[in-house]
């Protein structure tokens, strides 16, 4: 009997979870699986051209200098936008913790970029950045200061190129913080207070410690964030000038459309994959060994 | 150790008024508990004291000294809440010393004051846990450790005994009372639970909507409250409340509208045992009552019945075979313990030692 009844609600079960595995398999895990079979080959798209080449198109990038440079540009971006943004995010997330009239509407207000378009954020920036005519140059020159020409100077690029993403995500960040900070048992604050901890020191020594996991977590996914850039990029530099943007996604965008080698992006694709899954098995261990260190979920 | 005293103290939250002109006055070395219903402004009052939140109007000194604009660290209270608030990153002996080592506390007296706290609450072995290893009451004994190694003036609790089972509270409560003893400092102790107030505290205030009702010993509370609100908090189960029409005429005083017995001075007497019912002067019986449900508790049982539709009360009962839900019989009330109340409440009280009662009856 109770045999039966399990099959059953075995079918059933399979029932419901059909539609989301036929999508799932169709656009996403289906694809993906093609992206590696693709790798292994080369594939141009218009002569129809399957050619297995074994680990060929790995080993070309293992010593493509082109590759190199976009590995190098993507850390550079990373450790242009991580820091800055998590930073950042926890500076504004504690002054919007302490400050419960203003929360709301500046919430709403750092949130706000995240809904846009990556597109229209872009061009955004691109008037901004404007050497000449631009709102930003405009207000260094108040300062005495002559901007920089952001967009086509290969050292400022990067610069504008993380300010752009920074200023679209950060709002992802503070949300999540804001969580976190009101997670903080305000019992644990009021124990400092009593035991003589000054504010900077209630800050330092409980309420930190206490949202580091959160904190880590802001920080590993800003850094796939940052790996998996592309939309802003595309449109605000196009990987120039002198490549100094050109990260990986917008490498594989370019080997695979551009120069029409889509079995050599696959490998990238496979590469990137690597690279985010194993930040993030980084994240999910040293995530797990802080929530323990800290007893704090 | 160190006294307390606190003046007209007043707090208010935007229009609404927490605490109203309170006076209350803890003798150094004493344990005060504050006892009240939720919402009554006793755990405002721990805060008010430990220096967490301002007072609106009054003053509060320590020793002597107003401490009404100093921050908690100044005051030299430290404080033990019903969540424990233990750093959760910190080790059972950081969380301990963390206070000490914010005070610049040479590092060996450090040492010393953590080997000794943690020999008196049995923490020797958990010292390098961190709490989210430790049971519940493991963790109020790390809380009370952090606590005492500061040496404070005041101890203040906050309910830190509501976290735990039955069975554990009553071990802590002993602990918290030989810590007591043997510190010999001064404490105020908020709670709920009138048990804890009875057997920990040196005097209990009784509070309600923000004042102070009444301030005394827990038996001269249990005896002569002030106020049917006092006699219904202390006690347990509560005080019974009978309107004097209730009772047979001529019973009560001049301006009581309320007659108040305690369960342990009234018993159940069932019909057939009427034989019972001539008890001497001393007694009053009432019925017919109908028992609506029976409450062994081991040593004696407790029976709340009907005597009539919405008058209800609890009694003992003292024999073997206990009665049933249905049954009849009367409610016998030990005159010597009626209490008077008037209408608003307030304990009335013969000039001259004790009560007049039933019956027209003077006594012996």
């Amino acid at each position: 009997m109770t045999r039966i009844a399990e099959g059953e609600s075995g079918l059933k079960a399979w029932a419901f979870l059909a539609p989301a595995l036929v999508l799932l398999s169709a656009f996403v895990v289906g694809p993906a699986l093609f992206s590696v079979f693709l790798s292994f080959h080369d594939f141009r798209p218009f002569s129809f051209d399957l050619v297995h080449v074994g680990v060929d198109q790995y080993r070309e990038l293992a010593n493509s200098p082109d590759y190199r440079a976009s590995l190098v540009a993507t850390l550079r971006f990373v450790l242009y936008t991580v820091p800055a943004s998590v930073v950042g995010s926890l500076l504004i997330a504690v002054f919007l913790d302490a400050t419960p009239w203003f929360r709301s509407v500046m919430r709403t207000i750092f949130l706000l970029p995240v809904g846009i378009s990556p597109a229209m954020a872009a061009m955004l920036w691109i008037f901004l950045f404007n050497p000449s005519v631009g709102y930003l140059n405009y207000l260094l020159s108040l300062a005495g200061v002559s901007g920089p020409a952001w967009l086509t100077d290969p050292n400022w690029a990067p610069v504008a190129v993380s300010i752009a993403t920074v200023w679209k995500e950060i709002g992802f960040n503070i949300i999540f913080l804001l969580a976190a900070l009101a997670q903080v048992p305000v019992e644990l604050k009021e124990a400092a207070w009593i035991d003589g901890a000054n504010a900077f020191r209630r800050f330092f020594h409980v309420t930190l410690p206490v949202i580091s996991p959160a904190l880590f977590f802001v920080m590993v996914v800003t850094a796939i964030h940052a790996f998996e850039s592309f939309g802003q990029i595309h449109i605000l530099t196009r990987g120039g000038p002198a490549g100094s943007t050109s990260v990986l996604v917008y490498q594989l965008f370019r080997d695979g459309f551009e120069n029409a080698r889509l079995g050599l992006a696959a490998a990238e694709a496979v590469m990137l994959f690597l690279i985010i899954g194993g930040v993030t098995v980084f994240q999910f261990v040293i995530g797990r060994k802080m929530e323990q260190a800290t007893g704090v979920r | 150790m160190a006294n307390l005293v606190l003046e007209k103290v007043v707090k208010k939250f935007g229009g609404s008024t927490i605490i109203q002109e309170l006076d209350l006055a803890v003798e150094a070395g004493e344990f005060v508990v504050v006892v009240g219903p939720s919402g009554c402004g006793k755990s405002t009052l721990l805060r008010l004291i430990a220096g967490l939140e301002q007072v609106s109007a009054g003053d509060i000194q320590i020793d002597g000294r107003s401490v009404r604009k100093l921050s908690p660290k100044a005051r030299g209270v430290s404080m033990v809440f019903q969540n424990y608030a233990l750093y959760p990153h910190m080790t059972v002996r950081d969380n301990i010393s963390f206070g000490m080592k914010l005070a610049h506390i040479p590092e060996d007296e450090i040492r010393r004051r953590v080997t000794d706290a943690a020999k008196i609450l049995q923490l020797a072995d958990l010292l390098d846990r961190k709490p989210h290893q430790l049971s519940g009451g493991q963790k109020q004994r790390v809380a009370m450790g952090r606590a005492m190694v500061r040496q404070p003036a005041i101890f203040l609790f906050d309910e830190p005994l509501s976290n735990l089972d039955a069975q554990l509270r009553v071990q802590m409560r002993a602990e918290i009372a030989a810590l007591h003893r043997r510190l010999n400092s001064t404490v105020v102790y908020v709670t709920h639970d009138q048990t804890e107030a009875m057997t920990l505290a040196d005097r209990i205030a009784v509070m309600r909507e923000g004042r102070l009702e009444q301030f005394a010993a827990p038996l001269e509370l249990y005896r002569n409250p002030v106020s049917r609100f006092v006699a219904s908090f202390i006690g347990s189960p509560s005080m019974n409340f009978l309107p004097v029409s209730a009772f047979p005429a001529g019973t009560g005083m001049y301006r009581a509208e309320w007659i108040g017995f305690r369960p342990e001075h009234s018993s159940f007497v069932p019909l057939k045992s009427r034989r019972d019912l001539d008890a001497g002067d001393d007694a009053i019986l009432l019925g017919t009552a109908g028992v609506k449900l029976v409450e062994p508790t081991g040593a004696l049982t407790h029976v709340h019945c009907e005597l009539a539709p919405g008058l209800d009360a609890v009694c003992e009962y003292r024999s073997e075979k206990l009665p049933v839900a249905g049954d009849e019989g009367f409610l016998k009330i030990n005159a010597r313990e009626l209490m008077f109340f008037d209408g608003a409440g307030v304990r009335l009280v013969e000039s001259g030692k004790g009560t007049k009662y039933g019956k027209g009856g003077k006594g012996k």
